[in-house]
């Protein structure tokens, strides 16, 4: 493992990767190439006849490539916010994604141009927020509503060379540290090729509002993974005394969650890909 | 840790040596053989001797320093004048920059096109002009090997990112997908292996000469997109990015079907015939 995360350190350092999204593009791909497995034949060719015959995986990480071009994209919140006692969503991404689905449900009315970029916004935004890194929790039992966990959590891998925090470490991070040479085929292969009928019924049943709470229930469970960290003794840094090592069992488990919301992900977003395009 | 970076640093120069980086030329390969008709590819996998087209994706830049096919090693380039004429071999040769000097390689495809198209040669020959076809043919698709002479300088285009330097053809050669897509080979084909029957009849209209020149006018404005000495930061650079990407994974795609049109048309005689000229 310690080999493992300095081949990481060093590929991230070659690669001058400076944009940090969540999933990053293999993670994105990934998700929108489980989905395309399992749209139905209809679905697939309708929804590819929106995007002039491509793939959707083609534009799975569209919106972080084209943010810059188009700065209202910006202002839209990429992290959802939950209590975490009830997980009641808290704050405008779901009316964001409600919105994208809408207009998806309407998308014979749409022009070319609105119908390619809702689809470019769903097939991207759904994956967002499936990523543990983009998702909030907040006590609000007090006068005031608290964050409990940040996503700006710092830590060092185990081989102490590298400070991370939570945000990057699933903006990308924790799929390359896993199988950095996989590509988005190679996720899907391994994740979705012997899944039972019954987990995918398990996993696309009720809403996508219930969905996306499921997926704060699990950064629950995340973050408390964080809390049984250690924390560095003897840093010989005061600055960083508090920071915390993330060793190998934990990056193991870290990579469980990211699988299963991954593969999740995916076949949601076939499921409601599917019920819109398919008819 | 040292020793790691310098090791992947030199791999990455030596890629940046071979034109389109060896994924690229994978993924061209991939296309051409997802597009191949069976007999083609029945009588191909014979001759590699059960390897796909894929393997020997690069095969001349493999053999560089190989004695026996050091004649191939100025078919890097073609040359235009300002007015996208082409300059021929013969000039070429006697020009005083290298890369015009390289720049034989639309001789080389005629004449091993040529080769293959009369026939009478052995396995091997067959062989080695066929991979000459699918390197060759696949580089010319890369806008960086187009020598214009009226634009030797900005061939010199360089950019700043984060305060280093780095040099634009080396950009387009190894970075113009990657910088947006990680694909492995079998993700070209499944992202860009999907043109319908009509706009492959577009891409593989005309003759094999008729492309090259054809290609001519896009990859000469591709020198307009930028300004060498640009300072860019990670924002600007993904603006920039996202003006080259669709250009360069549409080149990957052509380039891949041509190739296929003209195996097909030298490995299945039932294949709709290519010309050369």
């Amino acid at each position: 493992m310690k080999r493992l995360i300095l081949t990481l350190i060093a590929i991230l350092t070659i690669a001058n990767i400076t944009e940090c999204f969540a999933w990053g593009r293999d993670g994105h791909a990934t998700i929108a190439y489980i989905a395309e497995r399992h749209l139905t034949p209809k679905a697939k060719e309708n929804i590819e006849k929106c995007i002039d015959g491509r793939s959707i995986v083609y534009y799975a990480s569209w919106l972080d490539n084209h943010r810059a071009e188009h700065k209202s994209w910006g202002k839209l919140s990429h992290v959802c916010h939950y209590d975490i006692h009830s997980f009641e969503s808290i704050g405008k991404p779901h009316k964001y994604m409600k919105s994208t689905i809408n207009k998806l449900k309407k998308y014979r009315e749409l022009t070319d141009s609105a119908r390619k970029v809702t689809i470019y916004h769903f097939v991207h935004s759904f994956g967002d927020y499936h990523c543990p890194g983009h998702v909030a929790l907040y006590d609000r039992t007090g006068e005031k509503p608290k964050r409990i966990h940040t996503s700006s959590y710092d830590f060092y891998l185990n081989a102490k060379k590298s400070r991370w925090n939570y945000h990057k470490l699933w903006d990308a991070g924790i799929i390359q540290i896993l199988h950095p040479d996989w590509g988005y085929m190679d996720w899907a292969h391994a994740l979705d090729s012997s899944i039972s009928q019954e987990y995918i019924d398990k996993v696309t049943a009720g809403t996508w509002e219930d969905w996306l709470q499921d997926v704060a229930k699990t950064t629950h469970t995340v973050y408390n993974i964080f809390n049984r960290v250690p924390k560095i003794k003897n840093a010989e840094d005061a600055l960083d005394k508090d920071l915390s090592v993330v060793d190998g069992q934990m990056l193991n488990e870290f990579g469980e969650y990211a699988s299963e919301q991954l593969l999740n992900a995916g076949l949601r977003m076939a499921k409601i890909i599917n019920e819109i395009f398919g008819e | 840790m040292k020793k790691f970076i310098i090791i992947i640093a030199a791999l990455c120069c030596t890629y940046n040596a071979s034109a389109w980086s060896r994924h690229i030329h994978a993924g061209i390969a991939a296309i051409a053989h997802d597009n191949l008709t069976e007999e083609a590819k029945k009588n191909i996998t014979e001759l590699l001797d059960g390897k796909s087209i894929i393997y020997h994706a690069q095969f001349v830049y493999d053999n560089a320093d190989n004695e026996a096919y050091k004649h191939t090693k100025v078919w890097k380039n073609v040359a235009f004048t300002d007015k996208n004429k082409i300059l021929k071999a013969k000039k070429a040769a006697k020009h005083e920059n290298k890369d015009v000097r390289n720049a034989q390689a639309l001789e080389g495809l005629i004449s091993s096109l040529n080769a293959l198209q009369s026939g009478g040669l052995t396995k091997e020959q067959t062989r080695d002009n066929m991979l000459y076809v699918i390197t060759i043919l696949s580089d010319l698709h890369c806008p960086t090997h187009y020598v214009f002479t009226d634009l030797l300088e900005k061939r010199k285009s360089f950019y700043y990112f984060n305060d280093k330097k780095y040099s634009y053809l080396t950009y387009w050669e190894s970075n113009s997908v990657r910088g947006t897509f990680n694909w492995k080979t079998n993700e070209f084909v499944h992202q860009l292996s999907r043109k319908t029957p009509e706009q492959v009849a577009d891409i593989t209209n005309g003759s094999v000469t008729s492309w090259i020149i054809g290609n001519a006018p896009l990859y000469r404005s591709v020198y307009d997109l930028l300004n060498t000495g640009t300072r860019f930061d990670g924002q600007t650079l993904r603006l920039w990015q996202n003006k080259i990407y669709p250009i360069s994974t549409e080149q990957v795609a052509v380039a891949g079907y041509r190739i296929a049109a003209i195996l097909n048309s030298l490995f299945d005689s039932n294949a709709p015939q290519v010309k050369i000229k």
